[in-house]
């Protein structure tokens, strides 16, 4: 309580209040305004009603002119009634303590203060550190402050010590005084000699003083007994220059000297010699042993030095930081003060694993018995340290208490001593303690008396000033190695953060931008100075939907996210796109929540770009590879032809590989028709290339092949078109270590036979309608490009109808599944099985649907060509009458074609068509013809057009072929039945006329018009008018 | 190039002597009928000898009544064979040109 009389008598005891400014106290608050980084520190003494302001330091070093304040309200009576340490983080929140009661600062807003007690655990006053600004006192600055207030209390014990030495100083002087009367009259020591030096009279005092009996002594030369031998010839010389000169130096005089007991043990005296001429010349000397006197004055003296030694100490570790000088000087002065020539100071630490060791501070030189100085150092300067098992250090340390041995020599049989350690001949270890902690070990040896329970005692304080020193070491310690790994970490941040290549920004948990080091300079073309100080999500280098993700993360950022990585595209000031690769971490305070976001980023966007580039590099390949297939490749088959229909699937894959299959006609188309079907190896855009180079190949050999036959009047087989082929290609494809594998085939429906030529190609299933089951066609050639010899020889198939082809690329069979599984000829073989009976293209679609399903996938890794063919004659019966005519292109011709047509309408059809009917077929073949001559031959006469006609006994069918520019159907415009444009009503004139058209542009570049109508019976010619007009 | 022309009664009337009017003649029409027709505000072409007509010939009609209708005159026809009127019919043109069967139903309606 504040007013306890027991503490106010404290204080009072203190002599604080009101007193003088005292370096001792302003040194321990200065000391913590520097550690703490702290604006104020003070301490303050109260008494019942003030509290006097004994030391403050403020940072910015202003002095305070109030010294004294009203105690109600203040920091300081809140401790005194606590009596516990008192810690605010913010002042705000504890209105009781009036700013203007601090007495220091009126925009106070944090503090730490701690009771200052005295030796007896009196609460004086309080010891506070104060900030202006909101702070979190760490548990480090909590230690710093507690350590610097036991300074205080430390003080104030030496104060107080030094006050007890001083009255008990003037104590002894009292009692001097006392005794002093009591000597005169019958203690002091009264010896008289003659003039020979021979003693002639020894009173008791001397008797008792020197530890002679007066018998012994009587008649005795006084220099042998009771002078000490250094003094025997000046006490000689004195005694004679006296006699014979009559020159006096001590006689009259009282003089302070040393006498020798019986014993040998000399002692301090004061003396006075009369000289006493009368009778017979003697001298009588008065002797007086001092020796409790000059001891007293010499405690006094010690005390002193002790609390000058301590004062020293405690100054050179504030001041010097350093505990190796100043437990080196304390131990010089411990030497002296007990007279001492060795002794250590060690602090107790604990390895690792717990055990204690001894860690020695400071030691003396340890002289052997040889004179050299051993044990590991005559140059203190680095550690030496004791392990404390089975040695004098350990029993110290084991006893708590301390270990005092004035027979050394005998005691260390017990190996008290460390290995190696001279002996000693008495030894003292004390071991200092801070609250029940051991901290450390004094140690010291040799005094030539020996050693006392007495000078254990002397040394108590010093002990103590030792434990306060390695405790502020400690703390000290561990405040300077967070503040050098801070410092360290600091250092190499700033270093890292300055010339890292990488991008480092640092934003407060708000997102606000503490850090923007030079690499976020340069690479996104912004000043540290346009981004620090704003919030990361304003930073100018967002992309709104960038801007708008940040500004989410942030406003959602909570204590438990997980650092983690992503990538973010930000605008340089350039504009230029940045691809950043960023890696997060957190700052942590002590409670665990995040206090600063620290992003590192790479900027990955040229990576990016190479990968962009590669990426479409390689899309563009199989761009081109798929416009190969596409424009060169993939051929849009007909449904049905010659008797046959025809069902196709070709996918493109993501990888082209040149997968391709074309329909020939090298004859009528009536007659037969060919199948090419092929693949080569290898994938992109030379594999197409190659596979379009075959195919045209194909074309060119069949064309010249037609060319040559024509006159003997037969088509090409085949094995000889394939050879053509061979002898073009095989060449270059064994150059280019590529091969084609291919299948031909050639379906007549007339001979109802399939001649094929199978190159190293997929096998073809067969489906027999007859038998419901599948074979495999096998030939028995190797690919193109494999050998430069080779015969192709055809194998021959027989049709039945309603029997099925398939054909198909590897790409079908060896689709994979996830586990790696292929799809297989016996699944597919299944597929065509089960499909048999569906039309051609359905059966393609189910096949695709089959691999679809087992692969599980959309798209397909190789290309994927099924071409499915049945050979069924009713779907497309033969012509009841079929013409094939060649015209040069030259619009002389239209007459005669348009004659030709009418006969064949008319004349020859087996059931001639009426004249309003013929007219329109002739009006369609007309625009047709004349389109070809005029855009798909642009005009050049002498070019060929073949006009197939057949008459089917539902429909008329003509085919009309040439070998012009190609025709875009699609593109032909709507015309213009306003009149208002002369042409464009060519096509659509041939679309009036006609039930269906077809164009299709295929086979060696030939453009083939379908045209078909469909024949009703108004169609046909009146039996009457028949008979009339051919005159049946 | 075979043509017919005389006035009677303030028309201009054509008698197209082709049998047939197609891509190989049409260009031709077109040429040697412009300076015939040129200022003439009533114009009747009498199309009874032509048998076959094709996209090209009606071209060369479009070509003619175009340049008539711009100088302000009138074109008509007249004596479309059942054929050639199926083919103006078949692309609308019998809604764009004046056709009446007779050269005097033609000369009738000039007269109204």
């Amino acid at each position: 309580m504040v007013t306890d009389a027991e503490r106010l008598k404290a204080v009072s005891r203190s002599e604080l209040m009101n007193s003088p400014p005292d370096e001792a106290y302003d040194r321990l608050t200065r000391l913590a305004v520097r550690v703490l980084n702290a604006p104020a520190a003070f301490i303050g003494i109260a008494d019942d009603t003030h509290v006097f302001l004994k030391s403050c330091h403020s940072s910015d070093g202003a002095q305070l002119n109030v010294v004294s304040v009203p105690l109600a309200g203040t920091i300081c009576e809140a401790i005194i009634r606590s009596g516990e340490m008192l810690i605010v983080e913010d002042f705000t929140s504890t209105p009781e303590l009036t700013s203007g009661a601090l007495m220091v600062k009126t925009d106070l807003a944090s503090v730490i203060a701690l009771p200052i007690r005295d030796s007896d655990g009196a609460v004086l006053g309080s010891f506070s550190v104060i900030d202006t600004a909101y702070r979190q006192w760490t548990q480090n600055e909590i230690e710093i402050v507690t350590e610097l207030t036991s300074c205080v209390t430390t003080e104030l014990e030496l104060n107080s010590m030094l006050r007890d030495s001083i009255a008990r100083a003037t104590d002894i002087q009292a009692s001097e005084a006392r005794k002093r009367a009591i000597l005169e009259s019958a203690l002091d020591c009264i010896v008289t000699i003659d003039i020979c030096g021979n003693i002639v009279d020894f009173n008791p005092a001397a008797e008792t003083t020197f530890g002679y009996v007066a018998s012994q002594v009587i008649g005795e030369h006084l220099v042998d007994l009771i002078v000490p031998s250094h003094l025997r010839a000046a006490h000689r010389a004195g005694f004679d220059r006296y006699l014979s000169t009559g020159e006096a130096h001590v006689l009259g005089k009282r003089i302070e000297i040393s006498a020798l007991r019986a014993n040998g043990v000399e002692f301090p005296v004061e003396l006075a010699i009369v000289p006493i001429e009368e009778p017979v010349r003697l001298f009588t000397a008065y002797i007086r042993d001092i020796s409790e006197r000059r001891e007293s004055a010499e405690q006094i003296a010690a005390s002193q030095l002790m609390l000058t030694v301590i004062q020293n100490a405690q100054s050179h570790f504030i001041a010097e930081d350093d505990i190796d000088s100043t437990f080196s000087a304390l131990l010089a002065h411990l030497l002296v003060l007990t007279q001492s020539s060795a002794g250590f100071i060690g602090e107790v630490l604990h390895r690792a694993n717990g055990d204690p060791y001894l860690k020695v501070h400071a030691t003396s030189d340890i002289i052997d018995s040889t004179g050299v100085a051993t044990f590991g150092t005559a140059d203190f300067t680095h550690d030496i340290e004791f392990e404390l098992t089975n040695n004098l250090f350990a029993t110290v340390a084991e006893t708590g208490t301390y270990v005092l041995s004035n027979n050394a020599r005998l005691d260390q049989a017990s190996g008290w001593l460390p290995e190696g350690h001279p002996e000693v001949s008495c030894f003292l270890g004390m071991p200092f303690y801070q609250a029940e902690e051991l901290l450390g070990v004094i140690g010291i040896a040799n005094r030539q008396d020996g050693y006392t329970d007495a000078l254990v005692e002397y040394l108590a304080p010093f002990l103590a000033t030792c434990a306060s020193l390695v405790s502020a070491y400690r703390v000290r310690q561990q405040r300077q190695i967070i503040q050098e790994t801070l410092q360290i970490e600091r250092d190499f941040k700033t270093a890292v953060f300055q010339t890292v290549g990488a991008l480092v920004m640092v934003m407060d948990r708000t997102g606000l931008v503490l850090e923007f080091n030079p690499a976020c300079e340069e690479i996104m073309g912004y000043s540290a100075s346009e981004v620090v100080g704003k919030r990361i999500f304003e930073a100018p280098f967002y992309h709104e939907g960038g801007r708008d993700d940040s500004r989410l993360f942030w406003s959602n950022l909570r204590d438990d996210w997980e650092p983690e990585g992503f990538e973010t595209r930000l605008e340089a000031r350039s504009g230029g796109p940045r691809l950043i690769a960023w890696t997060m971490s957190t700052i942590r305070d002590i409670q665990g929540r995040i206090s600063h976001v620290i992003s590192c980023g790479i900027d990955i966007t040229k990576q990016q770009e190479n990968e962009v580039a590669l990426i479409q590099a390689r899309k563009n390949e199989i761009e081109i590879g798929a416009k190969i297939q596409q424009t060169l490749l993939i051929t849009r088959a007909p449904k049905s032809i010659c008797g046959f229909r025809i069902g196709t699937v070709s996918r493109a894959s993501q990888g082209i590989d040149g997968d391709y299959f074309e329909l020939f006609n090298c004859g009528l188309p009536t007659e037969h028709f060919d199948l090419l079907i092929g693949d080569v190896m290898g994938k992109g855009a030379t594999a197409a290339l190659l596979g379009a180079a075959s195919k045209s190949q194909f074309q060119r050999a069949i064309r010249r092949l037609i060319v040559l036959l024509r006159e003997f009047g037969r088509t090409p087989e085949p094995s000889e078109i394939l050879a053509a082929v061979h002898a073009a290609m095989t060449t270059d494809l064994v150059r280019l270590e590529s091969f084609v594998t291919l299948c031909y085939a050639r379906f007549n429906p007339w001979t109802k036979i399939v001649t094929m030529i199978d190159c190293g190609h997929t096998r073809t299933i067969h489906f027999h309608s007859q038998t419901g089951e599948c074979s495999f066609i096998e030939g028995k050639n190797l690919p193109l490009g494999v050998r430069l010899e080779e015969t192709y020889l055809p194998l021959r198939v027989p049709l039945e109808r309603g029997d099925l082809l398939v054909f198909y690329s590897d790409g079908v069979t060896e689709a994979a599944n996830g586990a790696g599984e292929l799809f297989g000829e016996d699944r597919l073989l299944l597929a065509v099985e089960s499909g048999a009976r569906l039309a051609p293209q359905e059966l393609a679609d189910s096949i695709c649907e089959a691999v679809g399903a087992f692969t599980g996938k959309t798209s397909f890794t190789d290309d994927f060509t099924c071409v499915a063919v049945s050979f069924d004659a009713e779907i497309e019966p033969l012509p009841l009458l079929r013409d094939a005519r060649e015209f040069e292109s030259n619009l002389d011709k239209l007459d005669s074609i348009r004659s030709h047509i009418r006969d064949f309408c008319q004349l020859r059809a087996p059931a001639p068509l009426c004249d309003d009917t013929t007219d329109l077929l002739i009006l369609a073949i007309n625009e047709a013809i004349t389109n070809i001559i005029l855009h798909a031959y642009e005009g050049r006469e002498h070019e060929w057009i073949q006009i197939i006609a057949e008459y089917h006994a539902d429909a008329v069918i003509f085919y009309i072929h040439d070998a012009g520019k190609v025709f875009h159907p699609d593109a032909i415009p709507q015309p213009d039945f306003d009149g208002g444009r002369d042409g464009g009503f060519g096509y659509y004139i041939i679309s009036q006329c006609m039930d269906e058209v077809y164009y299709d542009h295929y086979d060696l570049g030939r453009n083939c018009l379908t045209l078909i109508r469909k024949i009703t019976p108004a169609d046909l010619m009146h039996s009457q008018e028949r008979a009339n007009r051919y005159e049946i | 190039m075979r043509f017919e022309a005389s006035i009677e009664n303030n028309v201009l009337v054509v008698a197209i002597e082709m049998v047939t009017l197609d891509a190989t003649n049409s260009g031709e029409f077109k040429q040697d009928i412009g300076p015939i027709i040129e200022n003439q505000s009533r114009v009747l072409f009498d199309l009874s000898n032509l048998n076959f007509i094709d996209s090209s010939g009606l071209g060369a009609m479009l070509s003619s009544l175009r340049r008539i209708s711009a100088a302000g005159g009138q074109l008509k026809l007249c004596g479309l064979q059942p054929r050639v009127q199926s083919v103006f019919t078949l692309v609308r043109m019998n809604q764009v040109f004046d056709i009446s069967a007779t050269r005097t139903d033609a000369m009738h309606s000039f007269s109204i």
